[in-house]
């Protein structure tokens, strides 16, 4: 009788695992060939000789690390490529928090169309809009020409083709995706708990430093991380903003790869953006958890 | 109905050409067609501007020449895709001749993409120079496009006769100059015979002045290329091409010229090569003996201003004058010894990067 009746029981999780594994089955299939099965030969080919122009294969060789390791010159782009991620991160969310935070807590009936203006930016290309930091940016560009025009300077003001160009597209590119992971991040704001700190007498910069602040940190810190990933890792925008300038890793594994032709010093580097990546996020995880706790 | 119409037209069409094919090959050779070589030429090469002309000039006429061929042309966005597109098919080739920069076909030939032209095969070998020939005729040099300084007409009226007239300070922050490539590559040679070194001693000199221009350099990285920024009027000059400069002023309204200095220049040189286990390298050497032919090198010289390398092409003064500037700068043209340079590349890149570029 007890068997009778566990049977089915045991029977049924183990059937529902099997649909689950079934169901996760073509992801996973597409995961391994798009995504593993890439990075691995990426793996590989960072290990490989750079005297003959073979893209894998051949004997296992750790030249390209060390080239990369050993020369100074890429641990300053390496710096440089943390620096700029850093400096956008920071100023994307300061500049996203309010614009975020808005749209979180308006009752307005246009909320939905305000926040898909906010994150409209991300149907264009990145490319154009950088080319619209270009137009605006120039040396004969719009704050250039007004300021000339407006007798304000006399020559001009080099806004782009440097690191503060790319800084600044970087930024406003990279805002939508701060917008959107503050949105989703600020689920635990309550208005009621700010009445009640009111109702308690905190006056309205004690409420937001005291309850808005503390409860929207795993929002706000959520976006930093993604804005700070998407910049270590962005090339377009460095690469036409900076004037061939800022040399950061994307920059750099681009030109191993189709202008020196080293393919093995490509892939170590993006091997290397990868490890930079991976630690990040692993300590940023533990902090965000240390945090919740 | 009108299908079937369509079709017995087209067919009496054909029939009709078949005849007058058969005539014209019985009129005798005037026409020098000849039908009874069958295959595909398969060609990867550069795109754009390049691809039209080439498609137009060289295998348009090639494919008069021997209608029984057919060539198809694959572009490829640099040379390091193709090469990276060769490299892939090394065991099961899908391409049969490549287009692709010296350095490039130098360090193709390390891998053994290439293969070995047999010169009965193409006569046309005979008539190329001893330089041209990369690692025992794997890969020829067919076009040279000089490394030139493009102006804008409108801002500049006085354009500059001299590679010394980049360290002008009137041009201060006007200058576009992408050197982190060929053009860095090409520039130092004639830098260093301008402060009269030696390429293959130092390029020390050439580096020092660079150094000089810099702070006129606005940008090291034109977008959305080195042509564009001059049409319009980002920059006053640009370092950069003279075939496509020469190009888009005949077509685009001449805000875009071309100052050849007077002290001579050095062409980026493009090889062709028949690729290693190719399935049609009949009608591919075929093809490539037509393309390093005096006919072609001199077509393509007069639509595109690339330079021929074909020894027997004489080309008319005013065609010379757009290739290679001044009869004073034509004397002045140097070449490169390509296998040494290609040694240098990746060196030479990264001491502009690092000493040039990132300091300024």
């Amino acid at each position: 009788m007890s068997a009778a009746v566990t049977a089915p029981a045991a029977g049924a999780p183990a059937a529902s695992r099997g649909i689950l594994l079934l169901l996760l089955l073509p992801g996973l299939v597409a995961l391994v060939v798009t995504f593993l099965l890439p990075l691995l030969w990426l793996f590989r080919a960072s290990f490989a000789s750079s005297a003959v122009g073979t893209l894998s294969g051949g004997d296992w060789t750790s030249e390209a690390y060390t080239t990369v390791l050993f020369d100074p010159f890429y641990w300053r782009v390496a710096w440089n490529t943390l620096v700029l991620g850093f400096n956008v991160a920071v100023f994307a969310v300061i500049l996203s928090y309010p614009i975020a935070l808005f749209l979180a807590r308006t009752q307005s009936r246009f909320r939905g169309v305000l926040t898909a203006l906010a994150v409209a930016p991300l149907l264009t290309s990145s490319v154009v809009r950088t080319y619209g930091w270009m137009v605006i940016f120039g040396d004969r560009g719009v704050i250039n020409s007004t300021l000339q025009a407006l007798s304000l300077t006399d020559g001009v003001i080099r806004l782009t083709n440097n690191s503060l160009g790319a800084t600044v597209a970087l930024i406003e590119i990279l805002m939508p995706y701060a917008i959107l992971a503050m949105l989703s991040g600020f689920g635990r704001l309550n208005v009621q708990l700010e009445e009640a700190a009111a109702m308690l007498g905190a006056n309205r910069l004690r409420v937001f430093t005291r309850i808005v602040l503390p409860l929207s940190l795993p929002g706000v810190l959520t976006a930093a991380l993604l804005v700070f990933v998407l910049a270590i890792s962005s090339f377009v925008t460095p690469r036409l903003m900076g004037g061939g300038r800022v040399f950061v890793l994307g920059t750099e594994v681009f030109n191993e790869a189709t202008v020196t032709l080293n393919w093995p010093l490509a892939a170590a580097l993006s091997v290397m953006l990868l490890v930079l990546f991976s630690s990040i996020i692993l300590l940023y995880q533990r902090a965000l958890r240390a945090l919740e706790v | 109905m009108t299908i079937r119409m369509q079709n017995g037209i087209s067919r009496m069409f054909l029939r009709a050409g078949i005849l007058a094919a058969g005539l014209a090959a019985f009129a005798g050779a005037a026409q020098a067609q000849d039908a009874s070589i069958k295959g595909t030429v398969n060609v990867v090469g550069f795109s754009g501007v390049f691809a039209d002309n080439y498609q137009k000039f060289i295998i348009a006429a090639f494919k008069e020449k021997y209608p029984g061929i057919e060539v198809t042309y694959q572009q490829s966005k640099n040379s390091a895709e193709t090469l990276a597109l060769l490299t892939l098919q090394q065991a099961d080739p899908k391409i049969d001749v490549a287009l692709i920069d010296v350095s490039v076909a130098i360090k193709a030939n390390k891998s053994g993409i290439f293969a070995k032209l047999d010169p009965a095969k193409v006569p046309s070998l005979a008539e190329m120079p001893d330089w041209s020939r990369l690692d025992g005729d794997k890969a020829v040099a067919f076009s040279q496009d000089n490394l030139a300084i493009l102006y804008n007409t409108d801002s500049v009226k006085q354009p500059p006769t001299s590679w010394n007239d980049l360290t002008d300070a009137k041009y201060k922050g006007r200058i576009a100059a992408k050197l982190g490539d060929t053009r860095g590559v090409i520039l130092l040679p004639i830098l260093d015979k301008l402060k009269g070194a030696d390429y293959k001693d130092t390029v020390d000199p050439a580096i020092d002045m660079l150094k000089e221009i810099a702070p006129n350099v606005s940008t090291w990285e034109p977008a959305p290329d080195c042509y564009a920024v001059v049409q319009s009027g980002e920059v006053d000059l640009s370092i950069c091409w003279n075939g496509r400069a020469q190009y888009l002023h005949d077509t685009q309204g001449g805000k875009i010229a071309v100052a050849a200095p007077k002290e001579g220049s050095i062409g980026q040189t493009n090889t062709i090569g028949l690729v290693e286990n190719s399935k049609n390298a009949e009608a591919a050497q075929l093809f490539i003996n037509y393309a390093l032919g005096t006919e072609a090198q001199a077509t393509f010289a007069e639509k595109s201003f690339y330079g021929p390398v074909n020894t027997k092409v004489t080309l008319p003064d005013a065609v010379a004058a757009r290739i290679y500037g001044s009869k004073e700068a034509q004397a002045a043209q140097m070449s490169l010894d390509w296998n040494f340079v290609a040694e240098k590349y990746s060196a030479w890149i990264q001491r502009i990067n690092r000493e040039v570029i990132a300091l300024n």
